[in-house]
Order: structure tokens, then C-alpha cells, then sequence
């Protein structure tokens, strides 16, 4: 290694923010009821997981986002949801000479908004203490591809994505607690110059009194049917053919029965063309 | 509500700074003849010139003192105006800022230039590949940069570029040769720049926007 990053972290771990945005599982909301959430997500990177699964070092990159997600029961059967990263900001550190003190280049930033999900939920199933619902999902590239002086930062993908999703939920007698597992699958059919994708996922949950402790683990296989990983700049997490399974527990507060705080920290033990290098999330949600 | 302004006036100042990489770009400072020959015809001079490259490897200003080794055989001014003066082998030596670097050389009945291109095997300092030779030649007029056909490398970085360096930490100081257009197999570059070919020592791969190092090749001689 030729090149000593100022930070340094110990373990190889990344999530993806997204994932939050998907927390109902097989539930849908009911009728005039709603779940909302302020979360912030970051990451920041100076190691990446390479075409083969390799972990490299690389400049220090970071993205923040800033969101707000959304359920809201239209009936018993439909739910509407909404991810929207209202700020999102992707940065490139500053590079200084360890021998001279000499920048050698300057570091760079975009602010923007972020790529946005719409969706509708609806409620398919419900047998005995098993639920299951499909989701159609329209995501709109409002962040940019390509943008700082080099056109490797990025606050979004840019280009149109459509996710069909399934998801099943369960939850049951344990003593006298009641914990559930969920289990994901979607196909995500990317518009331009993007690979379309696989995504799964398995979340196991529990409360107690006041807190939810939750373990997911979430995977993104590629089709890789368009071969050009990056386009024409630079990706961090935007990347095309990005490949990675993760493990990410989270935990959520209640404050009163209408408001809480959730924390998480996640990151993937395995990866191709996506940083290696823990994140971060916490929030506030409510439910009027 | 005091609470939530507090977290978001967090997370602003979280995310308003640009952070700093120190990058680790010590190298030894060196002094290159940068027209080196094998050998010197008696009763002709040949003018030395010499470059310093300082400790991230960045051509600096340096006052160079010249040498030789037997004065009977060459003579050699301050400013580097060798002269054959006998038949037989001498070295110079260069001098400047505490380093100092040598050539030795025949006097004969003939001038010769030492080399007209310079040969690097390239190879990987990644977990991404690279294989084959790079050959750094004059020809023509032009400076040229080459690689063989056992040259292969990834096309899975989003802008590998090859450059000349003289500190393999970096691309700060380096020439840019040119984006690699070719993934494997033989490909040349011609070089805008005026460069001798001992101005600098190693051929380096790098992805420049993430600032990747994929590897490099030593050139010799």
C-alpha cells in the first residue's frame, strides 16, 4: 500500500441507506395511519471492495443524506410511501503532502437533492400471523451523476429505476415477549446505462418495553447485462454492478407512544465496487 | 423542538467539512544526469546536464558540482564541460544539496549515448492486475511510451490513467501520459512533453479520480 489515509477504520463494513426506507416488511399501514421518519445516513470511506471482492485503499470519500420517509394507509390494503432525500451531499478529501504540508489537491463537494422513491404498498396476504404485500416502487433520479470539478461526485444514480418487491412477515410467541421476521426479495429493472438488479433481504425484531432491537441483513445481486461499471465518472455508492451483502442491527427508542429515535450501524462482509468502510444512520420518526 | 434544531444544527456541522488525507509521499531526494553516455572520444567534450528532485520527488532548483575521478583521463568543469583527455575509464560525479549521483565512462575513440529507450516491467501494488512491459523511447523526434503485448491490467476502475514519476506515493508531481485506452495488449502514447528518458524513473498506473494506486514498473537501465 503506497498511500496512508489520515483515517483509518479498523473494520469493513458498509450499508445502505436505502434499506431504511423499506422498514415496513409485510405489514401495511391501516387506514389513515402513518409512519414517518427524519433520518441523517453517512458514510465515509478511504477503502472500497474492487470488481473481485478485493478491499483497496482509495481518496476519502463521503456522502450524507439527509431524508424523510413516509408511510401513509390510503385503505387497509394500500399504503403509499415516500423516500425523499431532500439533502444530499458527496465529498472528496482534500489531499496533503505528509512530507511537505503542500495540498497537493484540493478536496470537493456537491449538495443536492437526492435520488427519490415513490411507492404503493399493498397488502396481498394475511394468514393466520402471516402477512405478506407487494410493493411497486418508481425512483426518480433528482441527484447528480456526475458532478465536482472531475465528475466523480455523485448524489444520485441518474436514471429512472422500477422495483417490484415482496415482502413476508411473521411474528409469534416467545415467553412473553413477541419478536417477527421478515423476509424481502425485489427486482429492480434500472433504465439507462444501469445494471438490473436483485434484492433480498431478512430482518428479525423484538421489542422490549420501550425499545425495538432489530438485525437485518440485506444482499443486492447484479445481472450485470450492461457492462460498464461507472459510466463516464467516478461512483462511491452509486456505482453500476455494485454487489454487497450486509449485516446491520438498529435499534429504536420510544419516547412516548407517538415519537421516538432509531440509531444503526451497518456494513457489508462482503462486496464488489462499493466502499468498504462502516455507516451510519440515526433518527427521529412519529406516528400520528 | 429544541431537541430536533439541535440535531440538525448537528447534522449541518457534520457534514459542512471536507476532510484531509495525509498522503505518505516521502522518497529519497536524488540528482539524474539526465544525458548520460558510455563512453567519450579523446580530445572532445560533451556537456553533462544534471536534475534534482527533492523529497516528494518535484524537480527543484539545486547548484550542482561536478567531479572527476582522474583528471588525467577526463576533465570536468564545475558546470559539467567533460573533456577526453586520455584513454581509459573515469567517473564523474555529480554533487548538489548533500546527495550526490555517478556515472563512469570510458574515453576512447568514439562518443556514445548511453541508451535511446528505457524498459519498465510493470506490476500490480493492488488487488486490481498488472502485467507486461512499458518501454520509454525516443524515435523519430518523439518521445514515446509503449507497452507490449503481454500487457494487461483491469477495466474495472473508471479512469485508469499511466503516467512518468519519480515517486510512486503520488500522482502530484507526475506526467501525465495519457488514459489508458486499451485494457491489454500492445498500444503506444506519445509524449507532448520534451522529457529526456532518465528525467524519470518509473512508469505508474493510477485511477485518478478515486486516486487508486494499481502499480508500476521501474525503468532500467
Amino acid at each position: 500500500m503506497t498511500k496512508t489515509m489520515k483515517k483509518s477504520i479498523s473494520t469493513l463494513l458498509i450499508f445502505f441507506s436505502v434499506c431504511a426506507a423499506f422498514a415496513g416488511d409485510g405489514w401495511v399501514q391501516p387506514k389513515n395511519k402513518g409512519y414517518f421518519k427524519l433520518s441523517e445516513w453517512w458514510l465515509i470511506g478511504d477503502q472500497h471492495f474492487t470488481n473481485t471482492g478485493e478491499i483497496d485503499p482509495n481518496q476519502t470519500r463521503a456522502t450524507y443524506i439527509t431524508s424523510i420517509y413516509g408511510e401513509y394507509g390510503l385503505s387497509n390494503k394500500f399504503t403509499a410511501v415516500a423516500y425523499f432525500p431532500f439533502f444530499t451531499r458527496s465529498v472528496a478529501y482534500t489531499q496533503k503532502s505528509a512530507t511537505t504540508g503542500e495540498i497537493i489537491q484540493q478536496g470537493d463537494a456537491i449538495n443536492s437533492i437526492g435520488d427519490t422513491e415513490l411507492s404503493i404498498k399493498y397488502g396481498l396476504l394475511q394468514k393466520g400471523p402471516i402477512f405478506l404485500s407487494g410493493t411497486y416502487t418508481l425512483g426518480l433520479p433528482f441527484g447528480i451523476a456526475e458532478g465536482g470539478t472531475d465528475g466523480s461526485l455523485q448524489t444520485g444514480i441518474g436514471t429512472t429505476y422500477h422495483m417490484l418487491r415482496l415482502d413476508a412477515s411473521t411474528s409469534f410467541r416467545v415467553g412473553k415477549f413477541y419478536p417477527f421476521v421478515s423476509v424481502n426479495g425485489a427486482y429492480n429493472h434500472r433504465m439507462e446505462r444501469f445494471s438490473n438488479e436483485m434484492r433480498y433481504g431478512i430482518k428479525v425484531g423484538v421489542e422490549l418495553n420501550k425499545w425495538l432491537i432489530i438485525l437485518q441483513s440485506n444482499g443486492i445481486y447484479s445481472f450485470k447485462n450492461i457492462e460498464n461499471n461507472f459510466g463516464d465518472g467516478g461512483t462511491t455508492i452509486f456505482g453500476n454492478n455494485v454487489e454487497y451483502l450486509s449485516i446491520m442491527p438498529e435499534i429504536a427508542y420510544k419516547i412516548t407512544d407517538k415519537f421516538g429515535l432509531t440509531a444503526g450501524v451497518g456494513g457489508a462482509f462482503w462486496g464488489k465496487l462499493i466502499l468498504a468502510t462502516p455507516s451510519f444512520t440515526a433518527g427521529i420518526f412519529w406516528t400520528p | 423542538m429544541k431537541n430536533i434544531s439541535l440535531l440538525l444544527v448537528s447534522i449541518l456541522l457534520l457534514q459542512a467539512c471536507i476532510g484531509t488525507d495525509l498522503v505518505d509521499d516521502f522518497v529519497e531526494a536524488k540528482i539524474v544526469i539526465e544525458n548520460p553516455i558510455s563512453s567519450l572520444k579523446v580530445d572532445s567534450s560533451y556537456q553533462f546536464k544534471a536534475l534534482y528532485f527533492n523529497n516528494v520527488g518535484k524537480p527543484a532548483e539545486a547548484s550542482f558540482q561536478w567531479s572527476s575521478s582522474d583528471e588525467n583521463i577526463l576533465q570536468i568543469t564545475s558546470n559539467g564541460l567533460a573533456t577526453g583527455m586520455a584513454e581509459g575509464e573515469s567517473t564523474i560525479l555529480v554533487a548538489a544539496n548533500g546527495i550526490f549521483a555517478t556515472l563512469s565512462l570510458l574515453v576512447n575513440d568514439t562518443t556514445i549515448i548511453v541508451q535511446d529507450e528505457r524498459v519498465a516491467v510493470l506490476a500490480t501494488v493492488s488487488s486490481y492486475p498488472l502485467t507486461g512491459n512499458a518501454i520509454l523511447k525516443k524515435q523519430g523526434g518523439k518521445t514515446l511510451l509503449e507497452f507490449d503485448e503481454r500487457f494487461n491490467t483491469t477495466s474495472a476502475l473508471p479512469g485508469l490513467y499511466v503516467y512518468l514519476t519519480n515517486n510512486v506515493n503520488t500522482i502530484n508531481n507526475a506526467l501525465e501520459v495519457a488514459k489508458v485506452k486499451a485494457f491489454s495488449g500492445a498500444q503506444i502514447y506519445e509524449i507532448s512533453e520534451d522529457i529526456s528518458l532518465n528525467e524519470y524513473d518509473y512508469v505508474l498506473f493510477y485511477c485518478k479520480p478515486f486516486l487508486v494506486p494499481v502499480g508500476n514498473g521501474q525503468l532500467k537501465p
